[in-house]
């Protein structure tokens, strides 16, 4: 007797097991196999299923031809093919069909969960692994790679850790990290566009072990034509960063981490992303507290030991303003001026804070001197 | 009455101005208010014709309620909410002085008056001054009792000292640090709570069914009338989790009444998602989906209506053909199907397009459109407004209504009354206490019925004759104003403050329901309770025997009737001290001497014509 494989729904949006003969015939061209449940999962999911189809006679296109881009980065088509996560890999409750139901089940109505210490040790667990795969992802940086490649990097150093990439569908985004050119503030989607010598790219990776997450990224400059300005916005991330995480501790209200962000970005003629904040991190990807990172903000709370959150200031060198690529992720300066982020994973104790994401001698990356 | 200086009033425009809201400056000017403090006036004649003026408007991300505040996590952890929580948010909320992004705004809110004497309410007065109290409503209805704000301060205090306890980091405020104090410097600190408390509540509005109560900048500042110009206009039925008003993805955890439908299947997708689970399970849920999809279209329509981010089957809607049967939905997908899919997309595109212009043009015409911090929109659902319902003249002063109280209410919770006030009432729920008790043989029997069902079917019959006052919009014209501000319909038609579920009323006690108004007349339970006494053995058990049919018995004249109500008027003109010249205290230099007399002049006034009225009648 032969068992055949199971077969999932290919759309982002259902991917239950589904015994349906039903495959997208462009993808059949490709050499691809996508089965659909029916046709209402095909046709619902066409606009987005459709990005990983060849154009004849190209290698790579622009899928937005219309579109207007505020800066010099373009999408690069066709993405590559869903990444496969091992079944033996604990999933989070979105990896089929994109809906983190128990992220809408907790309740937001003002609580801030305090982590006990056997969650704290799962949260620094997989904190750890993603410090790993951030690093392994980073030492790969150099002119020439696509950002697609560097997903696949991420990818597989993830699932080695018997991890899930906690980007991966969720909310439907269909790669394993979010890969930041230029530009682009946050939640880029890696493609086929290769990075240049003077780009800056943000790596934001996000990890699921054991029931928990664990999220953290960096500005690297790629190869060795630094620009003046790239530096400017890329060190004045990482130090508004570490001055916030510097500010926290019990009794600290979460609004004031936004004070401390947006001093230090003026100082040096850089402004503060508002539409993007902090977050709390543990059983859900996000959740309470928000931590916003311009100043007067009004976000609730205040901090008390057990607390586990994100702080991931976006530091543009023009105008605060954002928007969106038609991929409805992409966030991108509204100016086209480039824009870089640090973000750390941060407990905070009976004393202060502990930064569960930091760095060690051998990550790549880190701080030069502004010129 | 805004306790607030001119100058003061000027920074919170600004604030206004500065945190994402709307003042109306064209139109709106402040200036000292005949009544004392300030007030609001008309710039110019106004008339709001088609709809109503805008005068103020506020995001709700902008209002200082508990859930915006620096320790809404901790008063979460405490399970502390509505007026209490606000209160202390705001103790709290003060100790970070200027790093409050709502400094200029709280620091206008004063709890001390020139002398920097605290303003306290009629509860916390001196020995004397309350004994001038004696038999006025204020004293009748409890008002003067401090029990209920002494529990509060005790929770307060509680709540301060365990965070602290948790952690050391977050310290105790001042009004609430009362371990190892001494009884004097405690009550100093008590009577601080009171004071800030007082002044919360002569200002806050209720917004929603997230924020609950909460303090709105600006809308504070229109002074008190049972005539209003202006209404509190606040988006009431929002998500309880997140405050959205409109669809959010929020899910309540335990399956409740509502929206089951919705729930259950999402509920049920959470289920096939969860890992290990049961085979069979699963195959069911799938069944289920597959049910709904094909037998029950309009069930789908409804879910994406309400569930606006991505539901599954969001957008099949949208999918203009129909595709009913297993055949169809399984034929092959083919390039002509694909191209009539990215049709149908570009369609989409276009409609979307077409319609943001719309949304564009119109909001360029109609409604105001506030920016949020990163420059997204906020849209007025998510706002509260002060708007303009009727015309004012140049120079007048436009007032908003805090709700149809009695002196007695206004004094203790907003620290002033109106002489001549219209919505003044006097009750006998005391005196017919006293009737019943010492008259136990006369009347046990017309007692007995009147409180195990008279009462509710009286009120139910005088209801039902009022033609369902509170269907929604009838009550609110009663009241004179829709907001759903605090206490804003208190009347007990209204079911109050609208925490049961709908439909179910909550029923007062009787003796707060005997009341006689400010022209004197007793209100219809007054009068069939009176009547009801005024039966003798035969014609009550007559009327006993046909009691479902001849209630209407309660409701005809009858001068033994009102010899009775003569006499509980009587009984309550003696509640008040006879040896007190009212008249000549309403010369006093003492204001809270001056607030009494008119106080117990006006119902005093009310009882006595009361009786004169009765006269003609007995």
């Amino acid at each position: 007797m032969t068992t055949s494989p199971v077969i999932y729904c290919a759309a982002p949006d259902c991917g239950k097991e589904t015994t349906s003969s039903l495959k997208c015939p462009v993808c059949l061209k490709q050499g691809l196999t996508s089965v659909f449940c029916d046709q209402s999962c095909f046709k619902r999911n066409w606009a987005l299923h459709k990005s990983i189809h060849n154009k004849p006679g190209v290698e790579r296109y622009d899928p937005f031809p219309e579109f207007n881009y505020t800066g010099k980065v373009r999408a690069q088509y066709p993405l590559t093919p869903k990444r496969i996560v091992p079944d033996h890999i604990a999933k989070p409750d979105y990896s089929a069909n994109g809906q983190p139901i128990s992220e809408h089940v907790s309740d937001r109505s003002g609580k801030i969960p305090i982590n006990s210490e056997d969650e704290i040790k799962q949260i620094k667990k997989a904190a750890t692994l993603a410090r790993e795969v951030l690093d392994i992802a980073a030492a790969s940086i150099k002119p020439g790679i696509t950002t697609d490649e560097l997903d696949e990097i991420v990818h597989n150093a993830t699932i080695e850790r018997d991890s899930y990439p906690s980007p991966l569908n969720y909310y439907n985004f269909s790669k394993s990290v979010c890969t930041s050119v230029n530009e682009v503030i946050c939640h880029g989607i890696p493609d086929k566009r290769p990075l240049e010598d003077g780009d800056i790219v943000n790596l934001d990776i996000s990890l699921y072990h054991n029931g928990y997450h664990a999220d953290m990224n960096e500005t690297y400059y790629v190869g060795e034509k630094l620009s003046k300005q790239a530096i400017n916005v890329v060190e004045t991330a990482r130090e508004c960063l570490d001055l916030a995480i510097k500010h926290c501790k019990p009794g600290v209200t979460f609004r004031s981490v936004g004070d401390i962000i947006e001093k230090h970005a003026k100082q040096n003629n850089c402004s503060v992303v508002r539409t993007y904040v902090g977050h709390g991190i543990g059983k859900l990807f996000h959740c309470a507290p928000q931590v916003a990172h311009y100043a007067r903000n009004k976000s609730p709370g205040i901090m008390k030991p057990g607390m586990v959150f994100t702080i991931e200031p976006m530091i543009n060198a023009g105008s605060y303003k954002d928007i969106s690529w038609p991929d409805d992720w992409t966030a991108v300066t509204a100016d086209g001026s480039l824009s870089a982020q640090f973000e750390h994973e941060l407990l905070i104790t009976e004393t202060g804070v502990e930064v569960l994401s930091a760095r060690n001698e051998k990550s790549a990356g880190g701080a030069v001197k502004r010129i | 009455m805004s306790n607030t200086s001119l100058e003061d009033a000027k920074k919170v425009i600004h604030w206004i101005q500065t945190n994402q809201g709307f003042w109306n400056s064209d139109l709106l000017e402040i200036k000292e208010s005949k009544l004392g403090g300030i007030g609001v006036f008309a710039k110019k004649d106004i008339e709001p014709t088609l709809k109503p003026e805008l005068l103020l408007r506020l995001p709700k991300d902008s209002i200082f309620s508990a859930k915006k505040s620096s320790i809404a996590n901790l008063l979460y952890e405490e399970n502390l909410d509505g007026a209490l929580a606000l209160i202390i948010a705001f103790i709290y909320e003060n100790h970070f002085g200027e790093n409050s992004p709502w400094f200029e705004y709280l620091k206008t809110i004063i709890y001390k008056d020139q002398d920097n004497e605290l303003i306290l309410p009629p509860s916390l007065w001196t020995k004397s001054q309350k004994s001038l109290l004696k038999g006025s409503e204020l004293e009748i209805l409890g008002s003067l009792d401090d029990e209920e704000n002494k529990s509060a301060y005790e929770t307060a205090c509680t709540f301060a000292l365990n965070q602290n306890e948790i952690s050391s980091s977050i310290p105790i405020p001042w009004e609430f640090d009362i371990q190892d104090k001494e009884d004097q410097e405690i009550f100093e600190k008590y009577k601080n709570f009171i004071a800030i408390s007082h002044a919360i509540a002569s200002r806050d509005f209720e917004i929603d069914s997230f924020h609950q109560v909460a303090m709105v900048p600006g809308a504070d500042l229109f002074n008190h009338t049972n005539k209003p110009h202006v209404r509190f206009e606040s988006v009431f039925d929002v998500c309880e989790m997140c405050g959205s008003a409109g669809p959010c993805d929020c899910i309540e955890s335990e399956g409740e009444e509502d929206d089951e439908d919705m729930d259950d299947e999402e509920m049920s997708e959470e289920d096939d998602n969860e890992e290990g689970e049961d085979e069979e399970d699963n195959d069911n849920e799938e069944e289920g989906e597959g049910n709904i999809q094909e037998q029950d279209p309009e069930e789908l329509s409804e879910h994406s209506d309400h569930e606006h981010s991505d539901h599954d089957h969001d957008d099949e809607e949208s999918d203009s053909e129909p595709e009913d049967s297993d055949v169809e939905e399984n034929r092959p997908i083919d390039e002509q199907m694909i191209s009539k899919i990215e049709a149908a997309l570009e369609l989409e595109k276009q409609e979307e397009l077409k319609q943001k212009k719309e949304q564009e043009h119109d909001s360029e015409n109609k409604e105001m459109i506030m920016e949020n911090d990163a420059g997204g929109k906020i849209f007025p659902d998510e706002c509260c407004d002060i708007v303009l319902m009727k015309k004012v003249s140049k120079g007048e002063e436009i007032f908003n209504t805090y709700g149809d109280f009695n002196n007695s209410i206004l004094l203790s919770k907003y620290g002033f009354v109106i002489p001549d006030n219209s919505d003044e009432s006097i009750n006998l729920g005391l005196e017919c206490l006293k009737l019943k008790k010492t008259n136990k043989k006369l009347y046990s029997k017309q007692f007995e019925w009147w409180e195990s069902k008279g009462y509710e079917l009286m009120r139910e019959f005088f209801n039902l004759k009022k033609n369902n006052c509170c269907d929604d919009e009838d009550c609110d014209d009663d009241h004179g104003n829709d907001d759903h501000k605090d206490d804003g319909c208190k009347d007990a038609c209204c079911g109050g403050e609208g925490e049961l579920p709908e439909g179910v009323e909550e029923i007062p006690n009787w003796t707060l329901e005997v009341n006689i108004d400010s022209t004197g007349e007793p209100n219809q339970l007054t009068y069939a309770l009176c009547k009801l006494l005024s039966l003798n053995k035969l014609e009550l058990n007559k009327f006993l025997k046909n009691q479902e049919k001849g209630l209407q018995v309660l409701t005809t004249n009858n001068s033994k009737a009102f010899k009775i109500l003569k006499e509980l008027l009587t009984w309550r003109l003696n509640q008040y001290d006879s040896e007190i010249k009212y008249e000549k205290l309403l010369k006093s230099k003492n204001y809270r001497e001056k607030l009494i007399a008119q106080l117990i002049i006006h119902e005093q006034n009310i009882i006595k014509k009361s009786l004169q009225n009765i006269s003609k009648k007995v």
